[in-house]
């Protein structure tokens, strides 16, 4: 019976053990800091001694930087003047919207303005308006990028540009949209008279230079003409300007000594009428949709004024503000490092490097006096304690009579046993107790 | 054939040779052929003829892949956008193809397509491999007849039903098989079902007699078999057919079938006819999916995601609402307010003849707008996250076994934070805690204990009585001791000059030690195998038998081959210095199994000498009564040495002998023999009953004690999670006091602890169950189970109570049965959830199931450790099941989620890994929705100044890319690397763990304050950069800043202070946390300027904004240093105070390391036990090594 079984010998365990030993360990892991977790690294503690110096550093850091701030800021001078009621006349005042949209009233309009500072080139000059919303979604959208920068794409009108779209004939509007439709058309025109009784001397506005140089590179196309544009029956704003802005400073004159007439013109009805739209800067202008129902440049005065001048603007109020009882305001700034006046940048760096300060104090304070134990030895070389030890006794609950183990380790470490008058040792629920409570740090030892 | 013949003639006995190898099929089953259900018609060897016959079976290519070219798409998308984040953004996605889409279309769509699509690359990637399984198993080659007896190399692919192939030795059975013969003559061959059951002792299937003799290539030429039998199912341990073979009927039973991924093992050839092909196989039948598992994070997630939606509906309602109310005072009798906007001639959107139409339509806007509440990468950022985690848990050298080369295996990355969250372990026994190594250590044998060595459990019962033995001289109590001069033996350690090296035959009763040792020699179902050196080892179907074999073995008494129907024992003449064998064969001649209801297994043999003798083996409780009155001449004595033997922790079984005359045994065989043809369904009971008849009157040989080892490192292991507030149950099917020292050996229960006992074996109890009724011992035993638990609620005082005691509970399994009752179980609960430690014995899978899913109702996160396939239901029931890949097989690892090999590797699996993963998934969900409400907030709050008209504050491209670029790979860092303390930190101080447990780092608490602080930071950004920007110029030009430049300006800020506060969230700052965290910041400023140098047809607003506007200007510089530090500033003294006054554990440890005393264990004591007191005052068992450290220290001092 023996060959029965004879051709059985399989491997056994005992050969598979060898067979496992003598080839290498192939499951095992290979050594490697990454896979091992133990790559060298950095461990922050956002613990009282890191964050009370980095908040002290902040604070002087802070601090400095918001004066000079807010001096940069109070360097820069301004003037505002909010002229959308001041030029509406007395007895229109009921209905102001009659009388913006009557197009036979002249509405022309002189404020008078002092320069409470001097001045320095450059000076800009800002139309400021309120409660608009260029960022009402509708508003935003409605405008054709591809047709402010192809010429061949005078059609490419996108749908949201409705209801600005097309011209009565069919043709497209050239720019289209509601953003365009809008442009504000107030004028500004300034003279300013030195000294009393000084002559006027009428100021040349600049509006070259004012939109990004990207918009007249690359967004307005350089042989991009308006077409149909504020053709239709509604007339939003403002026309474009038929002529090069920055040679315009002979209109301006006219417009100032000059009664206005308001046949600014219906010269744009042909296909080449204008100038081309990388030349108007009011549009770019324009067209850079505000974050926030604010704010516009209008122009640039490259002259300085003396402080006390008196500045006489000529307003041309045309635009529309009175149905959505938006106001409007004229700004003239000069211009600091940090651009217009506005001292929160400055304040808000002040208040924080204060804050820093103050909370780093704090913390110090609430880290040094709270539950520290303050241990001296004396002369004698005896171990006393200080400061602490009161609120230790409250916060364990002694009473008269129990019994009280210290350990000391020398150097930061007291532990204590307490033992009541049962002689039963004392546990505490240190769930609510702070860390400084049952083994106290010491220092000044 | 004269080999052939020689032997046919004994298989008449063959057919004796055991009963549970034999077929259980009765004639009952064989009646259901043709059925419903058994409807498989088989024309072996002549496969075309099922087509003809109109069957239709299925091709033997199988294909475990989830998806195929064609389904791939749609499936794996459907599954995709069954996640509701997922599914949300798909809805909004497509309706930014409409008019209502506040951004462009595609810069919505390609952040969605981009997440998906690596979602659905890992997914295919996934698949590619199980394809290429696949395709390696359906290449294999066997060997299959081709027709007049030629056999053709094929590929399984092209096998076909009905096919008669040859397997050879060492390889796998392609498809189901009949077998139909073998090499040997007798038709048996070997199979190892490793791959099915992980069982990895061989099994032995044995051909019908019928077709024994086609064991040629030539005998196939021209047989025409049928085959019928049952239709596919998952059962693979019933099998009913039948054979027509040469127009009579065979039926044909399990033990004809093999099985395919079964191997063949030592046997050179087979012969099988093929019944059932590729996924009707029975192991593929039985291949169903895990059950997934989804941690209590990710459930807890989607809530968050389900209370950020109401927040994005109500915002947007909100918006909406607004959005209604302004547009309708557009237009007042035909007067339009905001003129510039065309109230007269508008869109529906915007109409303000319609407002209510129009404020839907917002609202659907407002919906897509506020999008960014939801963290888009959210999923595919936790997946790629854990994924990489679930590396890092594979690849820990410090978890990797040496000896079986196995390392930890995370089967499942979707567990990984739960793992630090445990709190209760559920934990099996054998093979868990032990090594299921048995090691034969001590016998008794007529009354004389045999045996010196000491055990663990007396090591532990010494150290807690403070004695030391003499066994134990060196002071590192667990180091292996050095090897002695003989090599040890594995499954051997008895040590006792008495009886080794043939000194028994000096001992008084030597006949009896002879009889012992054959006895162990003979008695088992072991199959030997004799290597060229003639070596023999053994194949085992428990460790137990391996031990005993082995035993005798090493005494002289050799188990050397079994053939069908005898043993051969090669013995060693104990009187002769020289080695001499002497070879004595018994006839075998019945095996009376062991089942769980016997305890007890025989044989019946034939001496040499023609004795007929039957050699039985059990448990006490069994043996004592069926010793004759003769036979208790040492009963006393034995009875003493096993209650010894079970109070160290040992195995025992009692053997025990009886001789039969031939007359008896004849009447024995025939009743064994009439029971097992019977197919009645009372056959088991009645093949018991005969075997019970024989099983009378023996003789006590005496009693063998077996240690299962304590695994390496288990009592400190157990240590750890016990102080890290880890319950840990035992959950075991040993008896009471094996279990209860065991218990004590790995430090579960200690000396003072009270331990309550619930049992059913007070003596009322076991009187009734002697003459009472089923349903008033039912009755009775309940009443028993609840007053005792009653009493143990009694005695435990209730949490909130203090007490420096602790309580054990021990129950055994047949009160578990009545304390896992409805009416009782949550008051058991009560109680076990109350005491340090339980121990459960005696208690079946099916219990230990049922327990976890008790403990699950407490809602807390429960962890099922076991080896076996007893442990199946616990781990899949259990919250996290983790395997260990040991000797008892795979069954528990393919059912579990993580494998590991040793239970030691669970203290760092919790402790480290899963603190960490839970940590790190749980901060980086917190902080995920931080920065998307940071995000969302100030989107939001830019809307209440553009009249809620839905207009974004940012370019689409800023939008889109936030969660892609600028904040995702930073928390992914987080997500993989960070750690509050190394791990060696996270071992010395475990009740770190507890963090976990008591889920500090995700309570809502915390989720809402991270909102917050998105909320506060959001509005310091938005107003901080719009007063700051406000009016004036905010350059030395004179221009003024538009929405292009305040969103940019903005952006930049959120994020600066999304990726900064991530920066201060970071405990572990390694190179790579530097590269992402400062490197997304740059990556902004350079897609900044990448994005502003395209042509203004793509890049929109952002052209030229940085370059052109933003750089130059001082301001904008200025406003970022000033709204990221001043954001950031509230939280940075949040953390130093909350730090510095109430600090959570790992601070204190950090704290702790920073002042360079983290390692020094008197801190780490104070520490510990300070959080110890405060978190769990008694619920931790505090172990005897515990005491004695503290004791050590105290002694120190």
């Amino acid at each position: 019976m023996s060959q029965v079984n004879s051709g059985a010998a399989g491997p056994s365990a005992g050969s598979d053990v060898a067979a496992a030993t003598a080839s290498t360990k192939r499951n095992k892991p290979q050594y490697h800091a990454f896979t091992q977790q133990q790559l060298p690294a950095c461990k922050p503690i956002l613990s009282p001694h890191m964050v009370i110096p980095v908040l002290a550093f902040v604070g002087l850091v802070f601090i400095p930087i918001g004066l000079a701030c807010i001096a940069a800021s109070n360097k820069v001078v301004e003037v505002v003047y909010r002229y959308d009621t001041k030029c509406v006349p007395g007895n229109m005042l009921h209905n102001k919207v009659a009388y913006i949209q009557n197009a036979s009233i002249d509405k022309t309009c002189t404020i008078v303005l002092k320069v409470p500072r001097d001045m320095k080139r450059p000076i800009f000059i800002y139309y400021q308006l309120e409660k608009f919303y260029q960022n009402h979604r509708r508003y935003t959208t409605s405008r054709s990028d591809m047709q402010l920068r192809d010429p061949k794409q005078a059609s490419a009108i996108t749908e949201f540009c409705k209801p600005e779209a097309y011209a009565a004939n069919g043709s497209p509007i050239v720019p289209c949209g509601l953003v365009a439709w809008s442009l504000f058309n107030d004028t500004y025109s300034f003279a300013h008279r030195r000294g009393r009784g000084g002559h006027t001397e009428a100021l040349t506005v600049i509006k070259s230079g004012i939109s990004w140089r990207s918009d007249r590179g690359h967004v307005f196309g350089n042989h991009v003409f308006p077409k149909n544009f504020q053709n239709s029956s509604l007339v939003g704003g403002g026309q474009l300007d038929p002529t090069k802005p920055v040679s315009s400073s002979a209109n301006f004159r006219a417009f100032f000594l000059l009664p206005s007439s308001s046949s600014v013109s219906t010269m744009m009805d042909g296909d080449c009428g204008g100038v081309q739209l990388s030349e108007q800067e009011d549009l770019m202008v324009w067209m850079r949709t505000a974050a926030l129902p604010r704010f516009r440049l209008y122009g640039r005065v490259e002259a300085d004024l003396g402080a006390g001048e008196l500045l006489a603007v000529e307003v041309r109020n045309n635009y529309n503000s009175y149905s959505f009882a938006g106001k409007k305001a004229v700004v003239l700034s000069t211009s600091g490092l940090l651009g217009g006046r506005n001292a929160f940048l400055g304040r808000a760096y002040v208040v924080t490097g204060v804050a820093c300060f103050v909370l780093a104090l704090q913390l110090t304070l609430l880290c040094l006096d709270d539950f520290i134990l303050k241990i001296y030895y004396d002369k004698a070389g005896d171990l006393w304690l200080s400061r602490g030890w009161k609120t230790f006794f409250h916060e364990h609950h002694l009473n008269a009579g129990d019994l009280l183990i210290c350990t000391f380790d020398g150097h930061d470490l007291l532990t204590f046993k307490v033992f009541s008058i049962s002689h039963c040792r004392v546990l505490y629920d240190t769930s609510g107790v702070a860390e400084g409570g049952e083994d106290p740090q010491v220092s000044g030892a | 054939m004269a080999r052939g013949s020689r032997t046919m003639q004994k298989l008449k006995l063959s057919a004796l040779y055991s009963f549970a190898l034999c077929a259980k099929g009765s004639t009952e089953d064989q009646s259901k052929i043709g059925t419903a259900g058994f409807s498989r018609v088989v024309y072996a060897n002549d496969p075309d003829r099922h087509e003809a016959e109109g069957f239709r079976y299925p091709r033997n290519e199988v294909s475990t892949t989830k998806y195929s070219l064609v389904t791939f798409l749609p499936k794996s998308l459907f599954e995709q956008f069954r996640r509701v984040a997922n599914f949300y953004f798909l809805v909004s996605g497509a309706l930014t193809l409409t008019k209502l889409a506040p951004y462009s279309a595609v810069s919505a769509l390609l952040p969605l397509f981009f997440v998906i699509t690596a979602t659905m690359v890992k997914e295919g990637v996934e698949d590619w491999r199980r394809k290429q399984q696949d395709h390696e198993l359906n290449n294999r080659i066997v060997k299959v007849h081709r027709g007049n007896g030629s056999f053709e190399e094929t590929k399984w692919k092209y096998i076909k039903i009905g096919d008669v192939i040859k397997v050879e030795k060492d390889n796998f059975f392609p498809a189901d098989l009949i077998l139909l013969s073998s090499n040997y003559p007798d038709g048996i061959c070997y199979v190892e079902t490793m791959n099915l059951d992980g069982e990895t002792n061989l099994k032995i299937k044995q051909a019908l007699e019928v077709t024994l003799d086609l064991q040629e290539d030539a005998s196939f030429g021209n047989l025409k078999p049928i085959i019928k039998c049952e239709d596919p199912n998952a059962n693979l341990y019933s099998f009913v057919g039948i054979v027509e073979w040469k127009g009579m009927q065979h039926p044909l039973s399990p033990q004809q079938l093999l099985l395919r991924d079964s191997k063949l093992r030592n046997t050179d050839y087979i012969y099988g006819a093929v019944i059932f092909t590729g996924h009707d196989t029975k192991v593929m039948q039985n291949a169903t999916e895990p059950p997934s598992k989804r941690s209590k994070i990710e459930k807890k997630m989607d809530k968050i995601i389900y209370v950020l939606m109401f927040c994005l509906l109500a915002i947007a309602t909100l918006g909406s609402v607004f959005f209604g109310i302004w547009t309708k005072d557009d237009l007042k009798n035909g007067k339009a307010k905001r003129w510039y906007l065309r109230p007269d001639d508008s869109t529906v959107f915007y109409d303000p003849k319609r407002p209510a139409l129009a404020s839907f339509f917002h609202l659907l806007t407002a919906l897509m707008l506020y999008n960014y509440f939801i963290p888009i990468s959210l999923y595919i950022s936790i997946e790629m996250v854990k994924i990489l985690q679930a590396l890092f848990i594979n690849r820990d050298i410090e978890m990797y076994h040496e000896e079986s080369d196995k390392p930890t295996h995370a089967r499942t990355s979707n567990l990984n934070e739960e793992l630090g969250q445990v709190d209760t372990i559920l934990s099996d026994k054998t093979g868990t805690l032990t090594c299921n190594m048995m090691e034969f250590i001590k016998c008794s044998i007529a009354g004389t204990a045999y045996g010196q060595s000491v055990t663990e459990v007396e090591k532990a019962m010494a150290l807690r009585k403070g004695v030391l033995l003499d066994d134990e001289i060196e002071p590192g109590g667990h180091k292996e001791k050095q090897i002695d001069e003989s090599p040890h033996v594995k499954g051997f350690s008895l040590k006792d000059p008495r009886i080794m090296d043939g000194n028994w035959i000096h001992e008084p009763n030597k006949d009896v030690i002879r009889d012992f040792f054959r006895l162990l020699a003979i008695c088992h179902t072991c199959i030997p195998e004799v290597d060229e050196t003639d070596k023999v080892s053994y194949e085992a179907e428990s460790p137990d038998e391996a031990a005993f074999v082995i035993a005798a073995r090493e005494l002289g008494f050799e188990f050397y081959k079994r053939a069908q129907t005898s043993i051969v024992i090669r013995e060693r003449d104990p009187n002769q210095h020289v080695v001499d064998y002497q070879y004595r064969k018994y006839q075998l001649l019945n095996v009376l199994e062991f089942s769980s209801s016997r305890k007890r297994m025989s044989v019946i043999v034939k001496e040499p000498e023609g004795k007929i003798l039957l050699f039985s083996k059990g448990a006490d409780s069994v043996m004592f009564r069926r010793l004759a009155p003769a036979g208790k001449k040492f009963e006393e004595e034995t009875k003493r040495h096993i209650n010894e033997y079970s109070d160290s922790g040992l195995r025992t079984l009692v053997l025990a002998y009886r001789v039969l005359d031939q007359e008896e045994y004849e009447k024995f065989a025939a009743k064994f023999n009439t029971a097992k043809i019977s197919g009645s369904a009372d056959r088991d009971e009645k093949i018991e009953e005969a075997a019970d008849s024989i099983e009378q009157d023996l003789l006590l040989l005496g009693a063998t004690a077996v240690e299962d080892k304590l695994q390496k490192g288990v009592p400190e292991c157990i240590d750890k999670l016990a102080h890290a507030g880890i319950k840990i149950w035992v959950l075991t099917g040993d008896k009471m006091e094996t279990a209860i020292n065991i218990g004590f050996a790995c430090s579960l229960l200690r000396q003072g602890m009270t331990q309550i006992i619930i049992t059913l074996e007070a003596p009322d109890i076991i009187a009734l169950e002697k003459n009472g009724d089923k349903y008033s011992i039912a009755k009775a035993s309940k009443q028993s189970v609840m007053d005792q638990i009653e009493d143990g609620i009694k005695q435990v005082p209730t949490s909130s109570q203090s007490s420096t005691e602790s309580f054990a509970l021990i129950i055994d399994g047949k009160s578990l049965t009545y304390a896992l009752e409805d009416d009782v179980k949550f008051k058991f609960l009560d109680l076990a959830l109350n005491c340090a430690s339980v121990i459960c014995c005696r208690s079946s899978p099916k219990q230990k199931a049922l327990v976890t899913r008790l403990v699950k109702h407490s809602n807390k996160v429960t962890l099922a450790i076991g080896d076996g396939a007893n442990d199946v239901g616990m781990l899949q029931e259990a919250d996290i099941g983790v395997g260990i890949s040991g000797v008892e097989g795979m069954q528990a690892v393919m059912a579990s989620d993580i494998a590991i090999a040793q239970f030691r590797f669970l203290e760092r699996l919790l402790l480290v890994h899963g603190h960490w993963c839970y940590r790190r998934i749980s901060v980086m969900i917190c902080y995920f929705f931080y920065k998307n409400v940071t995000f969302g907030v100030t989107i939001f709050l830019y809307e209440a100044f553009a009249s809620f008209s839905g207009k974004p504050a940012y370019n689409d491209w800023f939008l889109s890319l936030y969660n892609v670029f600028f904040t995702s790979l930073p928390v992914i860092a987080l997500g993989v690397f960070d750690q509050d303390v190394s791990s060696r930190l996270c071992l010395q101080y475990p009740e770190l763990y507890q963090e976990g447990v008591q889920n500090v780092l995700f309570s809502w608490r915390r989720i809402l304050g991270w909102m917050l602080n998105g909320v506060i930071n959001a509005v310091l950004i938005f107003f901080f950069c719009t007063t700051a920007l406000k009016d004036q110029a905010f350059r030395q030009d004179g221009q003024v800043a538009g929405l292009d430049a305040l969103g940019a300006v903005m952006y930049t800020c959120v994020v600066w202070v999304v990726n900064c506060q991530m920066a201060l969230s970071v405990n572990y700052f390694t190179i790579i946390q530097h590269i992402f965290i400062w490197g997304s910041i740059a990556v902004w400023y350079l897609f900044l300027l990448a994005y502003g140098a395209v042509d203004p047809k793509y890049s929109t607003t952002a052209y030229m904004v940085f370059i052109e506007q933003l750089a130059p200007s001082l301001s904008y510089w200025l406003v970022t240093l000033l709204v990221v530090l001043a954001t950031l500033i509230p939280y940075f003294c949040y953390a130093a105070i909350q730090i510095r006054f109430f600090p959570m554990f790992h601070n204190k440890i950090q704290w702790k390391r920073y002042l360079g005393k983290a390692e020094d264990p008197e801190v780490a004591r104070q520490l510990s036990s300070r959080q110890q007191s405060s978190s769990h005052p008694r619920m931790v068992g505090i172990s005897v090594r515990r005491d004695g450290k503290a004791m050590e220290v105290d002694k120190g001092n």
